[in-house]
Protein backbone atom coordinates (compact mmCIF):
# COMPACT_ATOMS: atom_id res chain seq x y z
CA UNK A 1 0.00 0.00 0.00
CA UNK A 2 2.57 2.64 0.93
CA UNK A 3 5.36 1.62 -1.52
CA UNK A 4 2.88 0.34 -4.60
CA UNK A 5 1.29 3.26 -5.65
CA UNK A 6 2.94 6.39 -7.07
CA UNK A 7 3.38 8.87 -4.23
CA UNK A 8 0.33 11.24 -3.84
CA UNK A 9 -0.10 14.54 -6.28
CA UNK A 10 0.42 16.27 -3.37
CA UNK A 11 3.51 14.74 -1.88
CA UNK A 12 5.03 15.35 -5.16
CA UNK A 13 3.94 18.88 -5.16
CA UNK A 14 6.27 20.52 -2.36
CA UNK A 15 4.50 23.71 -3.07
CA UNK A 16 1.16 21.91 -1.44
CA UNK A 17 2.07 20.58 1.64
CA UNK A 18 -0.12 16.93 2.88
CA UNK A 19 -3.07 17.79 4.89
CA UNK A 20 -2.45 16.96 8.56
CA UNK A 21 -4.42 14.05 9.22
CA UNK A 22 -3.21 12.19 6.05
CA UNK A 23 0.49 12.88 7.66
CA UNK A 24 -0.81 11.59 10.48
CA UNK A 25 -1.84 8.45 9.04
CA UNK A 26 1.46 8.08 6.71
CA UNK A 27 3.47 8.74 10.08
CA UNK A 28 1.50 6.13 11.83
CA UNK A 29 2.04 3.55 8.82
CA UNK A 30 5.79 4.30 8.31
CA UNK A 31 5.99 3.80 11.75
CA UNK A 32 4.24 0.25 11.59
CA UNK A 33 6.17 -0.46 8.59
CA UNK A 34 9.77 0.54 10.31
CA UNK A 35 8.04 -1.95 13.65
CA UNK A 36 7.29 -4.91 11.51
CA UNK A 37 10.89 -4.58 9.67
CA UNK A 38 12.78 -4.26 12.77
CA UNK A 39 10.48 -7.43 13.89
CA UNK A 40 11.72 -9.44 10.95
CA UNK A 41 14.90 -8.58 11.08
CA UNK A 42 15.67 -9.69 14.37
CA UNK A 43 14.16 -13.25 13.72
CA UNK A 44 15.84 -13.36 10.58
CA UNK A 45 19.18 -14.43 10.53
CA UNK A 46 18.83 -15.18 14.42
CA UNK A 47 18.01 -18.59 13.88
CA UNK A 48 20.77 -18.82 11.92
CA UNK A 49 23.32 -17.60 14.13
CA UNK A 50 22.38 -19.06 17.16
CA UNK A 51 22.92 -22.82 14.56
CA UNK A 52 26.52 -21.47 13.83
CA UNK A 53 27.25 -21.05 17.68
CA UNK A 54 26.13 -24.38 18.11
CA UNK A 55 28.47 -25.80 15.65
CA UNK A 56 30.88 -23.70 17.28
CA UNK A 57 30.33 -24.69 20.79
CA UNK A 58 30.58 -28.40 19.26
CA UNK A 59 33.33 -28.32 17.66
CA UNK A 60 34.99 -26.29 20.62
CA UNK A 61 33.58 -29.42 22.77
CA UNK A 62 34.95 -31.75 20.93
CA UNK A 63 38.28 -29.88 21.06
CA UNK A 64 37.89 -29.84 25.07
CA UNK A 65 37.17 -33.31 25.48
CA UNK A 66 40.26 -34.04 23.45
CA UNK A 67 42.55 -32.39 25.33
CA UNK A 68 41.49 -33.20 28.59
CA UNK A 69 41.48 -36.87 27.53
CA UNK A 70 45.07 -36.07 26.23
CA UNK A 71 46.35 -34.34 29.76
CA UNK A 72 44.88 -37.29 31.30
CA UNK A 73 47.00 -39.38 29.06
CA UNK A 74 50.41 -37.78 29.99
CA UNK A 75 49.63 -37.96 33.43
CA UNK A 76 49.78 -41.49 33.55
CA UNK A 77 52.36 -41.68 31.31
CA UNK A 78 54.07 -39.55 33.71
CA UNK A 79 53.29 -41.83 36.75
CA UNK A 80 54.79 -44.65 34.44
CA UNK A 81 57.60 -43.20 34.02
CA UNK A 82 58.19 -42.02 37.49
CA UNK A 83 57.73 -45.97 38.62
CA UNK A 84 59.69 -47.28 36.06
CA UNK A 85 62.58 -45.51 36.94
CA UNK A 86 61.75 -46.41 40.91
CA UNK A 87 61.56 -50.10 39.84
CA UNK A 88 65.00 -49.91 37.46
CA UNK A 89 65.82 -48.60 40.21
CA UNK A 90 64.92 -51.59 42.96
CA UNK A 91 66.24 -54.12 40.13
CA UNK A 92 69.69 -52.72 40.38
CA UNK A 93 70.07 -53.27 43.88
CA UNK A 94 69.34 -56.69 44.05
CA UNK A 95 69.55 -56.62 47.88
CA UNK A 96 66.70 -54.31 47.97
CA UNK A 97 64.45 -56.28 46.02
CA UNK A 98 61.87 -58.80 46.74
CA UNK A 99 58.56 -57.79 47.90
CA UNK A 100 58.82 -54.28 47.18
CA UNK A 101 60.15 -55.07 43.39
CA UNK A 102 57.01 -57.39 43.01
CA UNK A 103 54.65 -54.50 44.21
CA UNK A 104 56.48 -52.00 42.23
CA UNK A 105 56.36 -54.54 38.95
CA UNK A 106 52.89 -55.06 39.80
CA UNK A 107 51.81 -51.50 39.50
CA UNK A 108 53.61 -50.61 36.56
CA UNK A 109 51.78 -53.57 34.84
CA UNK A 110 48.83 -52.24 35.51
CA UNK A 111 50.20 -48.31 34.48
CA UNK A 112 50.29 -50.28 31.00
CA UNK A 113 47.27 -51.49 31.30
CA UNK A 114 45.41 -47.90 32.37
CA UNK A 115 48.06 -46.21 29.67
CA UNK A 116 46.29 -48.74 26.98
CA UNK A 117 42.98 -48.01 27.72
CA UNK A 118 43.43 -44.35 28.03
CA UNK A 119 45.04 -44.44 24.70
CA UNK A 120 42.09 -46.08 23.40
CA UNK A 121 39.89 -43.18 24.83
CA UNK A 122 42.19 -39.96 23.50
CA UNK A 123 42.23 -42.23 19.70
CA UNK A 124 38.49 -42.20 19.94
CA UNK A 125 38.36 -38.46 20.88
CA UNK A 126 40.95 -37.78 18.47
CA UNK A 127 39.12 -39.38 15.35
CA UNK A 128 35.78 -38.07 16.61
CA UNK A 129 37.46 -34.31 16.79
CA UNK A 130 38.79 -34.89 13.32
CA UNK A 131 35.14 -35.79 12.26
CA UNK A 132 33.76 -32.47 13.85
CA UNK A 133 37.16 -30.91 12.46
CA UNK A 134 35.99 -31.94 9.03
CA UNK A 135 32.52 -31.63 8.90
CA UNK A 136 33.07 -27.76 10.31
CA UNK A 137 35.86 -26.90 7.58
CA UNK A 138 32.85 -28.48 5.04
CA UNK A 139 30.12 -26.26 6.25
CA UNK A 140 32.33 -23.15 6.61
CA UNK A 141 33.33 -23.79 3.25
CA UNK A 142 30.11 -23.99 2.21
CA UNK A 143 28.62 -21.12 4.03
CA UNK A 144 31.03 -18.66 2.73
CA UNK A 145 30.09 -19.74 -0.91
CA UNK A 146 26.38 -19.10 0.03
CA UNK A 147 26.98 -15.96 1.96
CA UNK A 148 28.95 -14.58 -1.23
CA UNK A 149 26.70 -15.64 -3.35
CA UNK A 150 23.93 -14.04 -0.99
CA UNK A 151 26.26 -10.69 -0.28
CA UNK A 152 26.33 -10.21 -4.71
CA UNK A 153 22.65 -10.72 -4.92
CA UNK A 154 21.94 -7.98 -2.14
CA UNK A 155 25.13 -5.59 -3.50
CA UNK A 156 23.35 -5.72 -7.30
CA UNK A 157 19.91 -4.51 -5.72
CA UNK A 158 21.55 -2.21 -2.93
CA UNK A 159 24.24 -0.59 -4.48
CA UNK A 160 22.31 1.48 -7.43
CA UNK A 161 19.67 2.66 -5.16
CA UNK A 162 22.77 3.61 -2.22
CA UNK A 163 23.60 5.57 -5.04
CA UNK A 164 20.48 6.78 -6.52
CA UNK A 165 19.42 8.28 -2.77
CA UNK A 166 22.72 10.15 -2.59
CA UNK A 167 22.56 11.84 -5.81
CA UNK A 168 19.04 12.78 -4.24
CA UNK A 169 20.26 14.48 -1.20
CA UNK A 170 22.98 15.95 -2.94
CA UNK A 171 20.44 17.50 -5.06
CA UNK A 172 19.03 18.84 -2.49
CA UNK A 173 22.04 19.93 -0.66
CA UNK A 174 22.78 21.54 -3.98
CA UNK A 175 19.21 23.52 -3.67
CA UNK A 176 19.16 24.13 -0.32
CA UNK A 177 23.05 26.33 -1.42
CA UNK A 178 21.41 27.96 -4.13
CA UNK A 179 18.67 29.12 -1.78
CA UNK A 180 21.39 30.49 0.46
CA UNK A 181 22.57 32.52 -2.45
CA UNK A 182 19.24 33.50 -3.09
CA UNK A 183 19.17 34.74 0.41
CA UNK A 184 22.15 37.43 -0.61
CA UNK A 185 20.59 38.39 -3.48
CA UNK A 186 17.70 39.66 -1.68
CA UNK A 187 19.95 41.04 0.79
CA UNK A 188 21.91 42.75 -1.66
CA UNK A 189 18.61 44.01 -3.39
CA UNK A 190 16.97 45.40 -0.57
CA UNK A 191 19.80 47.28 0.48
CA UNK A 192 20.18 48.80 -3.12
CA UNK A 193 16.27 49.45 -2.95
CA UNK A 194 16.22 51.62 0.64
CA UNK A 195 19.31 53.63 -1.23
CA UNK A 196 17.14 54.37 -4.29
CA UNK A 197 14.41 55.10 -1.85
CA UNK A 198 16.21 57.76 -0.51
CA UNK A 199 17.19 58.80 -3.97
CA UNK A 200 13.87 58.98 -4.79
CA UNK A 201 12.24 60.61 -1.55
CA UNK A 202 14.97 63.91 -2.60
CA UNK A 203 13.51 64.06 -6.35
CA UNK A 204 11.20 66.26 -8.08
CA UNK A 205 7.53 65.81 -7.53
CA UNK A 206 7.13 65.15 -11.32
CA UNK A 207 10.29 62.43 -11.60
CA UNK A 208 8.18 60.52 -8.34
CA UNK A 209 5.47 60.28 -10.55
CA UNK A 210 7.24 58.61 -12.95
CA UNK A 211 9.54 56.60 -11.00
CA UNK A 212 6.66 55.16 -8.81
CA UNK A 213 5.11 52.15 -11.29
CA UNK A 214 8.91 50.97 -11.74
CA UNK A 215 8.73 51.04 -7.87
CA UNK A 216 5.99 49.27 -7.07
CA UNK A 217 7.27 46.94 -9.75
CA UNK A 218 10.75 46.60 -7.62
CA UNK A 219 8.56 45.68 -4.56
CA UNK A 220 6.14 43.68 -6.24
CA UNK A 221 9.59 41.46 -7.30
CA UNK A 222 11.32 41.58 -3.86
CA UNK A 223 8.03 40.13 -2.48
CA UNK A 224 8.02 37.37 -5.12
CA UNK A 225 12.00 36.76 -4.02
CA UNK A 226 10.71 36.41 0.06
CA UNK A 227 7.86 34.58 -1.26
CA UNK A 228 9.80 32.05 -3.76
CA UNK A 229 12.66 31.78 -0.48
CA UNK A 230 9.58 30.72 1.68
CA UNK A 231 8.18 28.46 -0.67
CA UNK A 232 11.64 26.81 -1.62
CA UNK A 233 12.51 26.48 2.12
CA UNK A 234 9.33 24.36 2.38
CA UNK A 235 9.98 22.31 -0.47
CA UNK A 236 13.08 21.27 1.13
CA UNK A 237 11.97 20.31 3.72
CA UNK A 238 9.15 18.30 2.27
CA UNK A 239 11.87 16.56 0.49
CA UNK A 240 14.23 15.59 2.85
CA UNK A 241 11.07 14.36 4.94
CA UNK A 242 10.57 11.94 1.91
CA UNK A 243 13.96 11.10 2.17
CA UNK A 244 14.04 10.04 5.46
CA UNK A 245 12.16 6.79 4.98
CA UNK A 246 13.85 5.54 2.35
CA UNK A 247 17.27 6.36 3.85
CA UNK A 248 16.37 4.50 6.56
CA UNK A 249 14.99 1.80 4.43
CA UNK A 250 18.00 1.27 2.98
CA UNK A 251 20.31 1.31 6.45
CA UNK A 252 18.31 -1.61 7.25
CA UNK A 253 18.93 -3.77 4.60
CA UNK A 254 22.93 -2.72 4.93
CA UNK A 255 22.57 -4.02 8.27
CA UNK A 256 21.25 -6.80 7.50
CA UNK A 257 23.93 -7.52 4.51
CA UNK A 258 26.15 -6.90 7.13
CA UNK A 259 24.94 -9.64 9.06
CA UNK A 260 24.96 -11.93 6.16
CA UNK A 261 28.56 -10.73 5.21
CA UNK A 262 29.24 -11.93 9.05
CA UNK A 263 28.77 -15.28 7.48
CA UNK A 264 31.63 -15.30 5.38
CA UNK A 265 34.31 -15.25 7.70
CA UNK A 266 32.99 -17.48 10.16
CA UNK A 267 34.62 -17.84 13.47
CA UNK A 268 37.16 -20.68 13.62
CA UNK A 269 37.00 -22.60 16.64
CA UNK A 270 38.43 -25.86 15.98
CA UNK A 271 42.04 -26.51 16.95
CA UNK A 272 44.15 -28.92 14.73
CA UNK A 273 43.89 -32.54 14.96
CA UNK A 274 47.02 -34.11 16.04
CA UNK A 275 48.56 -36.51 13.78
CA UNK A 276 47.73 -40.56 15.67
CA UNK A 277 50.88 -41.24 17.32
CA UNK A 278 51.91 -44.69 19.18
CA UNK A 279 52.11 -44.31 22.95
CA UNK A 280 54.80 -46.50 24.17
CA UNK A 281 55.23 -46.73 27.96
CA UNK A 282 58.75 -45.20 29.22
CA UNK A 283 58.92 -42.98 26.58
CA UNK A 284 59.04 -39.09 27.82
CA UNK A 285 55.37 -37.64 28.20
CA UNK A 286 56.94 -34.64 26.42
CA UNK A 287 56.88 -36.77 22.77
CA UNK A 288 52.91 -36.51 23.20
CA UNK A 289 52.54 -33.34 24.43
CA UNK A 290 49.93 -31.65 21.63
CA UNK A 291 52.20 -28.04 21.86
CA UNK A 292 54.85 -30.37 20.63
CA UNK A 293 53.27 -31.02 17.76
CA UNK A 294 54.48 -29.76 14.27
CA UNK A 295 52.50 -26.62 13.25
CA UNK A 296 49.32 -27.36 11.56
CA UNK A 297 48.62 -24.94 8.75
CA UNK A 298 45.57 -22.57 8.59
CA UNK A 299 43.79 -23.25 11.07
CA UNK A 300 45.57 -23.55 14.25
CA UNK A 301 44.51 -21.25 16.92
CA UNK A 302 46.15 -17.70 17.36
CA UNK A 303 47.33 -17.99 20.67
CA UNK A 304 49.29 -20.79 19.66
CA UNK A 305 51.73 -19.80 16.88
CA UNK A 306 53.55 -18.91 20.11
CA UNK A 307 54.09 -22.77 20.96
CA UNK A 308 57.08 -24.49 20.62
CA UNK A 309 59.15 -22.38 19.15
CA UNK A 310 58.30 -19.69 21.78
CA UNK A 311 59.26 -22.36 25.03
CA UNK A 312 63.03 -22.83 25.93
CA UNK A 313 64.36 -25.72 23.79
CA UNK A 314 65.68 -29.13 26.77
CA UNK A 315 69.51 -29.22 26.13
CA UNK A 316 69.71 -32.37 24.19
CA UNK A 317 66.42 -32.15 22.38
CA UNK A 318 66.89 -31.98 18.62
CA UNK A 319 67.81 -28.97 17.01
CA UNK A 320 65.16 -27.11 15.22
CA UNK A 321 65.77 -25.99 12.17
CA UNK A 322 66.44 -22.10 11.34
CA UNK A 323 65.36 -19.71 8.82
CA UNK A 324 64.92 -16.27 8.18
CA UNK A 325 61.25 -15.22 7.60
CA UNK A 326 62.18 -13.17 4.34
CA UNK A 327 63.99 -16.20 3.06
CA UNK A 328 61.33 -18.42 4.12
CA UNK A 329 58.17 -16.13 2.57
CA UNK A 330 60.32 -15.63 -0.94
CA UNK A 331 60.69 -19.61 -1.44
CA UNK A 332 57.26 -19.75 -0.41
CA UNK A 333 56.00 -16.98 -2.43
CA UNK A 334 57.98 -18.34 -5.38
CA UNK A 335 56.23 -21.97 -5.42
CA UNK A 336 52.84 -20.82 -4.28
CA UNK A 337 52.57 -17.03 -4.83
CA UNK A 338 49.56 -17.60 -7.27
CA UNK A 339 47.26 -18.82 -4.86
CA UNK A 340 48.53 -17.30 -1.83
CA UNK A 341 50.56 -14.49 -1.95
CA UNK A 342 52.58 -13.68 1.51
CA UNK A 343 52.96 -9.86 1.63
CA UNK A 344 55.95 -9.51 3.21
CA UNK A 345 55.21 -6.07 5.14
CA UNK A 346 51.89 -7.08 6.18
CA UNK A 347 52.88 -10.20 7.36
CA UNK A 348 55.24 -8.10 9.03
CA UNK A 349 52.62 -6.18 10.40
CA UNK A 350 50.52 -9.18 11.71
CA UNK A 351 53.82 -10.69 13.72
CA UNK A 352 53.78 -7.50 15.17
CA UNK A 353 50.02 -7.52 16.02
CA UNK A 354 50.72 -11.59 17.42
CA UNK A 355 53.06 -10.44 19.40
CA UNK A 356 51.68 -7.33 21.05
CA UNK A 357 48.30 -9.17 21.00
CA UNK A 358 48.95 -12.28 22.64
CA UNK A 359 52.73 -12.41 23.04
CA UNK A 360 54.09 -14.24 20.44
CA UNK A 361 58.09 -14.06 19.88
CA UNK A 362 59.21 -11.17 17.55
CA UNK A 363 60.87 -12.02 14.32
CA UNK A 364 64.20 -11.82 14.68
CA UNK A 365 66.60 -12.50 11.49
CA UNK A 366 66.87 -16.48 11.85
CA UNK A 367 64.50 -18.28 14.08
CA UNK A 368 62.76 -21.51 14.36
CA UNK A 369 60.77 -22.63 10.84
CA UNK A 370 58.08 -23.85 13.21
CA UNK A 371 57.62 -20.05 14.73
CA UNK A 372 57.64 -18.71 11.19
CA UNK A 373 55.02 -21.28 9.49
CA UNK A 374 52.67 -21.05 12.47
CA UNK A 375 52.72 -17.46 12.32
CA UNK A 376 51.92 -18.24 8.79
CA UNK A 377 49.85 -19.94 9.24
CA UNK A 378 47.48 -17.72 11.98
CA UNK A 379 48.17 -15.35 8.90
CA UNK A 380 46.65 -17.10 6.24
CA UNK A 381 43.92 -18.01 9.20
CA UNK A 382 43.06 -14.00 8.78
CA UNK A 383 44.01 -13.74 4.96
CA UNK A 384 43.30 -17.07 2.82
CA UNK A 385 40.75 -18.32 5.56
CA UNK A 386 39.86 -20.86 2.16
CA UNK A 387 42.99 -22.71 2.84
CA UNK A 388 42.88 -25.99 4.36
CA UNK A 389 45.46 -27.08 6.79
CA UNK A 390 46.50 -30.14 5.05
CA UNK A 391 47.21 -27.82 1.98
CA UNK A 392 49.09 -25.39 4.46
CA UNK A 393 51.01 -28.69 5.78
CA UNK A 394 51.68 -29.72 2.24
CA UNK A 395 53.17 -26.56 1.14
CA UNK A 396 55.09 -25.87 4.41
CA UNK A 397 56.76 -29.65 4.17
CA UNK A 398 58.02 -28.58 0.54
CA UNK A 399 59.21 -25.31 1.93
CA UNK A 400 61.21 -26.40 4.72
CA UNK A 401 62.60 -28.98 2.69
CA UNK A 402 63.94 -26.29 0.04
CA UNK A 403 65.39 -24.04 3.01
CA UNK A 404 66.69 -26.08 5.54
CA UNK A 405 69.36 -28.20 4.80
CA UNK B 1 7.46 70.40 -15.81
CA UNK B 2 11.17 71.42 -15.65
CA UNK B 3 13.80 69.78 -18.27
CA UNK B 4 15.14 66.47 -16.47
CA UNK B 5 18.80 67.36 -15.07
CA UNK B 6 21.26 64.58 -15.46
CA UNK B 7 21.00 63.23 -12.14
CA UNK B 8 17.29 62.63 -12.53
CA UNK B 9 18.28 60.85 -15.75
CA UNK B 10 20.55 58.71 -13.59
CA UNK B 11 17.64 58.34 -11.08
CA UNK B 12 15.38 56.86 -13.72
CA UNK B 13 18.05 54.83 -15.05
CA UNK B 14 18.84 53.48 -11.60
CA UNK B 15 15.41 52.36 -11.22
CA UNK B 16 14.87 50.52 -14.31
CA UNK B 17 18.35 48.73 -13.75
CA UNK B 18 16.88 47.48 -10.05
CA UNK B 19 13.74 46.63 -11.49
CA UNK B 20 15.16 44.65 -14.35
CA UNK B 21 17.61 42.92 -11.93
CA UNK B 22 15.34 41.93 -9.37
CA UNK B 23 12.79 40.42 -11.51
CA UNK B 24 15.48 38.74 -13.28
CA UNK B 25 17.25 37.37 -10.07
CA UNK B 26 13.59 36.21 -9.07
CA UNK B 27 12.97 34.99 -12.53
CA UNK B 28 16.14 33.13 -12.79
CA UNK B 29 15.95 31.39 -9.53
CA UNK B 30 12.14 30.38 -9.89
CA UNK B 31 13.15 28.52 -13.06
CA UNK B 32 15.91 26.87 -12.08
CA UNK B 33 14.79 25.49 -8.65
CA UNK B 34 11.60 24.55 -10.37
CA UNK B 35 13.48 22.29 -12.62
CA UNK B 36 15.93 21.12 -9.61
CA UNK B 37 12.48 20.48 -7.41
CA UNK B 38 10.67 18.47 -10.90
CA UNK B 39 13.75 16.28 -11.27
CA UNK B 40 14.30 15.71 -7.24
CA UNK B 41 10.58 14.85 -7.08
CA UNK B 42 10.57 12.38 -10.00
CA UNK B 43 13.75 10.65 -8.82
CA UNK B 44 12.16 10.39 -5.00
CA UNK B 45 9.13 8.76 -6.81
CA UNK B 46 10.79 6.12 -8.27
CA UNK B 47 13.01 5.18 -5.46
CA UNK B 48 9.63 4.84 -3.97
CA UNK B 49 7.93 3.37 -6.32
CA UNK B 50 10.73 0.71 -6.09
CA UNK B 51 11.10 -0.03 -2.86
CA UNK B 52 7.98 -3.07 -2.71
CA UNK B 53 10.21 -4.42 -5.35
CA UNK B 54 13.45 -4.03 -3.28
CA UNK B 55 11.69 -5.25 -0.36
CA UNK B 56 10.12 -8.16 -1.85
CA UNK B 57 14.10 -9.18 -3.92
CA UNK B 58 15.66 -8.47 -1.14
CA UNK B 59 13.44 -10.69 1.56
CA UNK B 60 13.54 -13.50 -1.62
CA UNK B 61 17.53 -13.21 -1.12
CA UNK B 62 17.47 -13.29 2.45
CA UNK B 63 14.80 -16.46 2.42
CA UNK B 64 16.93 -18.10 -0.17
CA UNK B 65 20.37 -17.86 2.12
CA UNK B 66 18.72 -18.58 5.15
CA UNK B 67 17.64 -21.76 3.39
CA UNK B 68 20.84 -23.42 2.10
CA UNK B 69 22.71 -21.84 5.25
CA UNK B 70 20.15 -24.43 6.92
CA UNK B 71 20.63 -26.92 4.62
CA UNK B 72 24.41 -26.77 5.62
CA UNK B 73 23.88 -27.08 9.05
CA UNK B 74 21.72 -29.89 8.66
CA UNK B 75 24.73 -31.66 6.83
CA UNK B 76 26.95 -30.12 9.55
CA UNK B 77 24.30 -31.86 12.45
CA UNK B 78 24.74 -35.28 10.14
CA UNK B 79 27.83 -35.27 9.69
CA UNK B 80 28.69 -35.17 13.45
CA UNK B 81 25.67 -37.02 14.51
Amino acid sequence: MKWKNEAPKELVDVEKPLPQEQRGFKGVYNRFVDWRREKKDVKSLGKLEGAFQNANEKAAKATGDYEQSDRDLQILIQRHTTLKGQVDNLRSHPSMAGAPLAAAEKELGEYDERIRIAQAERDTLRSKLETVNNAKASLETEEKVIADRAIERVDKRLTPRRENLNAVTSQIEQLNKEIGLFKLDRVRVGDKKKDLEKQIEGASGWLKKILKTDVEKINDAVRRMDDLIEDRRLAVIALSKRVEPLQSEVAQYENKRNRIARFTTNKDNRYATPPSSPVIPNVTPASFSTSALPPRGGRRPAAAAAGPAAAPRAPGAPTVPQATPEGYIKEWNKRFGSSFRIDEKKFRDHVNNMHQSVGTPALGNSVDVNLVENLIASYANLNHPKKTASEMDDNFKIVRATITP
Amino acid sequence: MSTPTQADQDLILQTQALLKETEDAAGRFANSTQAQLDAINSEISDLEKNSVELEAALEKIEQDFERESMGAIEKFKENTA
